[in-house]
């Protein structure tokens, strides 16, 4: 079944969606959700609450691309999960890593500029990474938006663990330059 | 906390960039159709050599300055060529070493243009040093267009606009201003895309290269490869735009406009900064900038060159064969 036979499936209030799309992005969805939570069980729960999110969101959206739809309800719903659980000291995973690797990334403040909100620094993430050479590019969204660990994206790229975490490294501050470059702080 | 912004932000990036991240293996697959053009193109590039090769002592009717010999390739003078010099080779960086007949940047003829030194003065965003432009950001998501014309106007604009933020307090309303470059181009030719050519059509980039040798002027002709930035400066979600002016001029904005546009000479020739892999592969000619360039643009001083019109369109031809 195609992405749109499974959306014309909600619209028309069919639960077969639901069944449709765990059967064709379940997996999918699970991986994002595990790479974050580190946690089978919580998640399948996230995943759940994903299709959960889907019945209620389609109608009125019609996403041109089901996956990454799902993906980022995914990705929403189980850092949500990952921060109640950081807050009771239960975070495992690679999120604690990805985040303090983010760090790299934040700019230096001035006096001068403002906080920007969360769409303008996606539309400036957007614009460094349409520039970057798309080998760079997808290692870095293979790990700060699917969470793969470095491990994982070192074996798919046929690279070592260090030149990956070497070339991430590199990313981040050419990300952090950037963003500086563009006046935008956190 | 900062981080858990930036991946809340990341978690934002465009599908496709989501989607080809885990897909790209199976992007890289070429469709037979694919494939048959891109042996194609090799063959004309074979064709190309062997017919080179046959008539490389001929005189041909170029008019740049040769610095190998100290004489003008206009003269005929055969002994002005060296033969082993005009091997076409598929690797850039032998035929940037052995190609001997570079020219100086004062030598080439442009239309009469008109640099706007009023936007000299605006900020640019970034440098090839940061992130280097790559042919491989010309996929079929996001590249539009190759356009080919002349700009007949351009201007800057400036957006003035507030949008709402729980940063400082809840829903107080930041002020953000932004300022861009249009370019007006008269399209004569499109290499890549749905054919536009004999419109006029705007071009809108919110970095303009000021390095005033380089930069985009009034009059000149170029190509440019557009993407789709959408009706929005910013993409600020409906519910957080508090007023002013958001609305971009035209949904067309250069990709990568943070190195020197392609432009082209009164006799057809292109000058082409070297990061143009495929374009610059073949029978291209290193430019000498007689003048040194500003500060951070002193990086393009020896990455220029030039490259003839018959080259180019082949190249060109193999460039968009390619794009996925």
């Amino acid at each position: 079944m195609n992405d749109k036979e499974i959306i014309d499936l909600y619209w028309e209030r069919n639960e077969a969606a639901i069944a449709a799309t765990a059967e064709q992005y379940g997996s999918y969805c699970h991986a994002i959700s595990y790479n974050i939570l580190h946690s089978n069980e919580d998640a399948e729960e996230c995943v759940n609450d994903t299709w959960l999110g889907a019945w209620k969101s389609l109608p009125p959206l019609r996403p041109n691309r089901l996956s990454t739809y799902l993906g980022k309800l995914t990705r929403n719903l189980s850092l949500d999960r990952f921060k109640r659980y950081n807050a009771k000291k239960r975070g495992h995973g690679q999120t604690e890593l990805v985040l303090s690797e983010l760090e790299d990334c934040i700019p230096v403040e001035s006096d001068v500029e403002q906080s920007v909100d969360e769409m303008v620094l996606a539309e400036s993430i957007n614009q460094f990474l349409y520039a970057q050479p798309e080998r760079k590019r997808n290692i870095f969204i293979r790990r700060y938006w699917y969470l793969y660990s470095i491990q994982d994206i070192a074996k798919t790229y046929g690279m070592s663990e260090s030149k990956t975490a070497s070339l991430l490294f590199r990313m981040r501050n050419e990300l952090k330059v950037y963003l500086e470059k563009e006046g935008i702080t956190l | 906390m900062k981080n858990e912004k930036l991946i809340h932000a990341i978690g934002k990036i465009d599908d496709d960039l989501i989607y080809h991240a885990v897909n790209d293996v199976k992007v890289r697959k070429k469709s037979v159709r694919l494939r048959w053009v891109a042996a194609a193109a090799c063959l004309c590039i074979i064709a190309v050599t062997v017919y080179s090769l046959s008539i490389r002592h001929t005189p041909d009717d170029n008019h740049y300055t040769d610095l190998a010999h100290g004489s003008s390739l206009q003269d005929g003078d055969p002994n002005g060529y060296d033969p082993s010099s005009e091997i076409p080779a598929t690797d850039n960086s032998e035929v940037w070493e052995r190609n001997p007949s570079p020219v100086y940047y004062s030598s080439l003829m442009f239309p009469d243009a008109e640099l706007n030194e009023d936007l000299l003065g605006l900020s640019t965003s970034s440098t090839a040093e940061i992130t280097a432009f790559d042919e491989s950001v010309l996929s079929q998501d996001y590249c539009r267009k190759i356009i080919e014309g002349t700009v007949v106007n351009l201007y800057s604009k400036r957006y003035d606009y507030d949008f709402y933020s729980d940063k400082f307090g809840k829903n107080d309303i930041l002020h953000a201003m932004t300022n861009t470059v249009v370019y007006e181009v008269a399209v004569d030719k499109t290499w890549y895309g749905e054919d536009i050519s004999g419109k006029t059509i705007l071009v809108e980039d919110t970095t303009y290269f000021t390095e005033p040798i380089l930069a985009v002027k009034k009059g000149m002709r170029y190509v440019l490869p557009l993407y789709d930035c959408g009706d929005s400066i910013w993409t600020v979600p409906v519910h957080e735009y508090a007023g002013g002016d958001i609305t971009r001029e035209t949904r067309y904005s250069t990709i990568y406009p943070f190195h020197p546009q392609i432009a082209v000479t009164n006799d057809g020739s292109y000058v082409i900064p070297k990061d143009w892999t495929t374009l610059t592969a073949v029978n291209a000619r290193d430019i000498i900038m007689d003048d040194t360039l500003n500060g951070e643009y002193a990086y393009y001083q020896d990455k220029m060159c030039l490259v003839d019109a018959d080259t180019f369109t082949r190249q060109m031809f193999v460039l968009v064969s390619n794009i996925e």
